[in-house]
């Protein structure tokens, strides 16, 4: 009897320290594969953050582009302007 | 009070006895028949021990011969058991022979045989048969000694090897009454005759009645004493005890005369007298019995007759002689009866000498050291009777909670393991939320970045256009002007503005998809564009002093491109600020670690402008902004002696 609960309970604590090493495998375990979601979220964020800065300047880029392309509507069409009054002062112009 | 005659059974030890006293024919034969079919000695040899036991108290000569016969086959076959049987059956034939010198030496060797071999049924019997040597030779001391430590050997040793430990008492019993310590006698012999009682050893139960008769008589107790002897008569009278019938027919004798009935006891003496075995030592006291009746009747003739065949007995008998103080006392009387004062004397002092032989205050002392002894001994024994019990239940007690310690740690580790599992599975569960949510988190922000790639992807081609436009502007623009002699200064200077203007716009937008396409900005990639700006300002102001110095420390620092691009700007816009508006001959750029901190210094010796007055422009507030959406800080300090503007990252 006392040597079938000997048994018992080694059997039992083997078990209890099975138990234990696989929680300790299975943390371990998911702690590398956070460590590698991490390091994508990182990466991710971080080409995030670049694609950000690229966006922003690019839309800098797109207003200033915007104020530019009005300025040389303007001037090409002062330039217009002052061609078609020439030509016009000087009866180039086709009739 | 004349000597009354007990009850001695030193051969009764076991139900062997039973068997071979109540052995018939028809008993003895089948005995004989399991000799003679027998193949086994040891069976052969204790079938004819037991007869020959049988025969001790009926034919002497025949016990003897079977004793031999029996002797042969155990030393032939080494049956050593057999052999102290036979020692011990012998020292019994020869006391019965009246022979007690060999019946001392026989007890002895089976005393010793029985040590040598662990036989302790016999060392048992030796001790209480020597003590029956000391007691029959009237050595009453070490009777008792030798009593006390068979009954003290008995109890020590395993049931199996035990005699009855009646046998004891009832020989304890027997010294007491010949101690005149009757109370005490009286007490032992109850004690046998209980047992024998339990035990229904009826053969040997009218030994123990005898017994206690005689301590009934010795106490006075005459009444009570007869009855006890005639029922003792009767059943050893059923039970063929004819060794007892006759000693109880002298003792009723006895009793009877101390109530007086003399005639009626003679009746019961000349009973005795018919006992075949003619034992010395009965008749003894038979013949005491007699002398002391006839001088009651008052014949003293009668009583000298008797007393002569008694002291005869002594004479052959000397060992006898402690035996025969009643007698010589009668004996005394009946002289002193019929005038021989002489011959009286002589008698008398041979009763007071017998008398103070046997009782001595020596003997009463080292009784009493004895039952001490024994009575010690017996509560030593109890106590390490209670000891190892005691110990047996701390055992059980021990196993008990030894037991219950193991089921709890059964129970704890089957609940640990319960525990457990579950925080394994808990686990499990949280570990795939958690993954589950950074993989969204992920899927998420690479969404995101897709998005946004496609964003870059739109801007980028959009940005190739606008530079592949602008190009194309300028080149149209160049053609037309060397292709076309303009002398119209308006329309030619309008054609270099926009030509001009188209150019910054390009380098601008190079700057900016130069920004975008770097990943970091360092300061030395800052400050060789800022150098390229810086040459083209001398392009178009050669006087201008432009100098730039960065600390060695900052060469490596970098910047986001946002970063890098609003500083850029800053200081593009800075130097475009001095060189339009304040007509600086001198720029100093300085870029230095200050607390820390990037701190960048533009600083001209221009005309200046009042802050207070001035209301900042777009190029000056654009500065402001870009620094603080960078978290940096924008100083500007103007007097007339030039401006200073410090940029701190």
């Amino acid at each position: 009897m006392t040597y079938l609960l000997i048994i018992i309970i080694v059997l039992l604590i083997g078990t209890i320290l099975f138990l234990n090493i696989q929680i300790y495998n299975q943390k371990k375990i998911f702690q590398n594969k956070l460590k590698e979601l991490h390091k994508i979220i990182i990466e991710s964020n971080k080409k995030h953050a670049l694609q950000k800065d690229q966006i922003y300047l690019s839309k800098e880029l797109e207003e200033r582009i915007k104020t530019i392309n009005a300025t040389l509507s303007n001037t090409i069409f002062g330039l217009n302007f002052d061609l078609f009054n020439i030509l016009s002062e000087n009866d180039l112009l086709k009739k | 009070m004349r000597k009354l005659y007990p009850s001695i059974f030193v051969f009764f030890i076991s139900a062997v006895m039973n068997v071979c006293f109540s052995q018939n024919k028809t008993e003895i034969d089948s005995l004989y028949k399991i000799v003679s079919t027998s193949k086994n000695d040891s069976v052969k040899v204790m079938t004819l021990n037991k007869i020959a036991f049988g025969y001790i108290f009926n034919d002497i000569n025949k016990a003897k011969t079977i004793l031999n016969q029996s002797q042969v086959i155990a030393q032939k076959s080494n049956f050593k058991y057999g052999l102290n049987d036979i020692l011990n059956n012998r020292g019994i034939l020869m006391d019965v022979s009246g022979i007690s010198d060999s019946a001392y030496y026989y007890f002895n060797q089976s005393l010793l045989f029985g040590k040598k071999n662990n036989f302790k049924k016999f060392q048992v019997k030796a001790l209480n048969n020597i003590g029956m040597y000391f007691w029959n030779t009237g050595k009453f001391n070490n009777a008792l000694h030798y009593f006390f430590e068979a009954l003290k050997f008995n109890e020590s040793v395993p049931k199996v090897d035990q005699i009855n430990n009646s046998v004891c008492f009832s020989n304890i019993g027997l010294i007491y009454q010949e101690l005149d310590l009757n109370n005490k006698a009286l007490e032992y012999h109850k004690k046998a005759y209980e047992i024998r009682k339990k035990d229904k050893a009826n053969f040997i139960l009218s030994t123990s009645l005898n017994n206690i008769g005689i301590c009934y008589h010795l106490l006075g107790k005459n009444k009570l004493a007869i009855a006890t002897y005639k029922e003792g008569l009767q059943i050893a009278k059923t039970y063929g005890n004819n060794v007892d019938y006759y000693k109880i027919l002298e003792n009723i004798g006895n009793a009877l005369q101390s109530e007086g009935e003399y005639k009626e006891s003679i009746g019961y003496y000349e009973q005795g007298l018919l006992n075949p075995e003619k034992s010395p030592k009965i008749n003894l006291g038979i013949y005491s019995g007699l002398v002391a009746a006839y001088n009651e009747l008052n014949k003293p003739s009668k009583a000298l007759e008797y007393a002569k065949e008694g002291l005869q007995i002594v004479k052959d008998n000397p060992e006898l002689r402690n035996f025969a103080t009643t007698l010589y006392q009668y004996t005394a009387q009946s002289y002193y009866m019929l005038g021989d004062v002489k011959k009286g004397e002589a008698y008398n002092s041979e009763f007071i000498g017998i008398t103070k032989d046997v009782f001595s205050e020596n003997n009463s002392k080292q009784i009493a050291q004895y039952e001490i002894k024994y009575e010690t001994e017996k509560k030593e024994k109890l106590l390490a009777e209670n000891k190892v019990k005691l110990l047996q239940n701390e055992a059980e007690n021990k196993k008990k909670n030894d037991i219950l310690i193991a089921v709890l740690v059964l129970a704890i580790s089957l609940g640990l393991i319960g525990y457990l599992i579950y925080r394994q599975q808990k686990l499990k569960n949280i570990q795939q939320v958690q993954e589950f949510e950074l993989q969204s988190a992920i899927a998420k922000i690479e969404n995101q970045n897709k998005l946004q790639e496609q964003r870059l992807s739109i801007s980028r081609d959009l940005h190739d256009n606008i530079g592949a436009q602008l190009t194309f502007i300028i080149s149209s623009i160049d053609n037309i002007k060397y292709a076309f002699d303009i002398q119209n200064d308006k329309l030619n200077s309008k054609l270099v503005n926009i030509s001009n203007f188209t150019r910054d716009t390009i380098i601008e937008l190079r700057d900016t998809i130069w920004a975008m396409n770097s990943k970091e900005i360092t300061f030395e990639n800052l400050q060789s564009r800022i150098n390229n700006f810086i040459e083209k300002a001398r392009e178009t102001d050669g006087a201008i002093d432009i100098n730039f110095q960065v600390d060695k420390n900052l060469k490596k620092v970098h910047f986001s491109s946002v970063k890098g691009m609003n500083i850029y700007r800053t200081i593009q816009e800075a130097i475009h600020n001095s060189l339009k508006y304040a007509n600086a001959s001198s720029i100093k750029i300085l870029a230095e670690n200050k607390d820390e901190n990037i701190k960048i210094s533009i600083i001209d010796n221009g005309k200046g402008f009042d802050l207070s007055t001035t209301e900042k422009g777009n190029g000056l507030q654009n500065m402001k902004k870009r620094i603080e959406d960078i978290n940096g800080k924008f100083i500007l300090n103007s007097s007339t002696k030039g401006t200073i503007i410090e940029i701190i990252i």
